[in-house]
Order: C-alpha cells, then sequence, then structure tokens
C-alpha cells in the first residue's frame, strides 16, 4: 500500500518536472535537469511529417564553450561526446544534440535520452 | 586557483579593463546555429582575462562571459535561457552571473540594467560592458546571416 503509494505520486508528479511551451516554430521543453552552473536545460522539439526531432538546438556545446578560454575541444572531449552519444542514442550534428522520434518510439523516452546526454556533455 | 571576493571585486570595478579593436562573430568549431567572439581583455594591472560572446538565434539566446584565465567565468550575463540559484530561486530568463566564494558563478540574478532583447546584440553587449566596466575601443560588427535550416 505504501509502495503503491509512492508509485502514485511520481507517476503524477514526475510528468509536471517537464514543461511544455510553444516557441515560435519548435516546443520547448524546459527540463528539470541543470547544466553545471545552474542553467536550466531546455531541449526543443520540431515535427517534421511524421518524425519529431528532439534537440538542444546546440545550447550544451555554446554552454560548454563560455566556460573556457579554448576555442576547440580537446580529442579526449571530443571521444567523450562520441561516446556519450553512443550511450543515449543521439546523435552530434553541427553542435546540437539530437535524437528523432519515430511513430512507433516513446517521445517521453527520446526526451529523456537527449536530456541526459545534454547533461553528461556539460560535465567534460 | 581559487579567487576571492575582494579580488573580484577589484577586478570588476577596475575602469582601465578594455578591448582594443573591432570584434567580429564568427561561426564556431561545429558550425552551429550560435555565433561567437573571442577577445583578450588588456588592463593595467595585467588581469588575464578574456571575454566571450554567442548568440543563438534559434532560440533567441545571447550570453557575454567574462573569463578569468585558470579560474573560469567569474562575471556573465545570459538572456533567454532560465536559471535555478543554488538556495533553489528561479532566476528567470534574463540574469547575470556574478563570483563569490561561497558559490563561484552559480548564484544569479536579475540584472535591472540590461534591458535590451537577446537580437539586440550591440545594445546588449554595451549594457554588459557599463556594469562590468568595459571599454570597447572599437565596433561589434553584425552577425553573419544565419542560415534557417532544419537540424535533420
Amino acid at each position: 500500500m505504501i509502495n503503491g503509494s509512492i508509485c502514485q505520486k511520481l507517476a503524477e508528479q514526475l510528468p509536471l518536472l517537464f514543461v511544455c511551451e510553444e516557441r515560435g516554430e519548435y516546443v520547448r521543453i524546459r527540463t528539470p535537469y541543470l547544466y553545471p552552473d545552474g542553467d536550466i536545460i531546455d531541449l526543443f522539439c520540431k515535427k517534421e511529417g511524421d518524425v519529431v526531432v528532439v534537440s538542444d538546438l546546440g545550447e550544451t556545446s555554446r554552454w560548454l564553450r563560455m566556460q573556457s578560454t579554448s576555442p576547440k575541444r580537446t580529442p579526449k572531449q571530443r571521444a567523450f561526446i562520441e561516446d556519450i552519444c553512443l550511450n543515449h542514442g543521439v546523435e552530434f550534428y553541427r553542435g546540437m544534440l539530437m535524437a528523432r522520434c519515430r511513430p512507433d518510439d516513446d517521445l517521453s523516452n527520446v526526451v529523456t535520452r537527449v536530456a541526459h546526454a545534454a547533461l553528461r556533455m556539460s560535465d567534460l | 586557483m581559487m579567487l576571492t571576493d575582494a579580488e573580484f571585486q577589484a577586478i570588476l570595478n577596475d575602469p582601465t579593463k578594455r578591448i582594443d579593436g573591432d570584434i567580429a562573430w564568427r561561426n564556431d568549431e561545429d558550425h552551429s546555429p550560435s555565433v561567437e567572439f573571442y577577445a583578450n581583455v588588456i588592463s593595467n594591472a595585467g588581469w588575464p582575462l578574456v571575454v566571450w560572446g554567442s548568440f543563438n538565434p534559434l532560440i533567441p539566446a545571447v550570453s557575454y562571459v567574462l573569463i578569468y584565465k585558470n579560474v573560469g567565468r567569474v562575471y556573465g550575463m545570459d538572456i533567454g535561457k532560465d536559471h535555478h540559484n543554488p538556495q533553489c530561486d528561479q532566476v528567470g530568463e534574463k540574469h547575470k552571473h556574478r563570483w563569490t566564494e561561497r558559490f563561484r558563478d552559480k548564484e544569479a540574478y536579475v540584472p535591472h540594467d540590461i534591458t535590451a532583447p537577446a537580437p539586440e546584440l550591440v545594445s546588449v553587449r554595451q549594457q554588459f560592458c557599463i556594469e562590468a566596466r568595459l571599454k570597447h575601443n572599437g565596433k561589434l560588427l553584425d552577425p553573419p546571416p544565419h542560415q534557417k535550416e532544419l537540424p535533420l
């Protein structure tokens, strides 16, 4: 009974941590995750045909670049990013973390994967 | 290296900080939607400072930051991205970070001196420079036109 109530509370409350809002041509998802300085990780979705593209629009890479004086990532950082993308099934295209949600995919799963990749990349 | 509050305040208050020459926005190493610039800051005290600016027109979001080499960001301004403070308050999509010994650069506040919206890059930069006591002897050139392309 107690475990059931914990599960019920989580089922009710977890979705509220992700706030969606239309922003121009995108739907912005404000996640509960933070970059290491406390800035909030936002993701952006856009529907193209029957696919929804979920991306950070390059904000993680931009955030990371603003933290140091180095204009280029190190080979080690590049290798870690490749590893993170492999791990979470996310692409790194033109500085953007992104994943496609096809009709049979679970959008919440895709959003969580991209958010998790952003979180890990920001720790580099 | 740890910067003390007094050292940070001395850096911020130093009116000799300046950037010489025009600044041009450029693409980053990934050719992402964002453009950025990087400039060395000169000062009589010889603080090892650089300024980064970056602009993502898709959001739109802009950041200007002052970085102290070997320490990291000591001062910065973000528009277009919300912030959560260590005390658990949400600051909002326009905020500034200031170095403190306690929270380093993790604490932000609402800057009432920044009134320009993110796409007005020159105005935002000017307002940022005023509080940072940073003089720019030159122009901030317009960013290259953004190519609207779906990231597929």
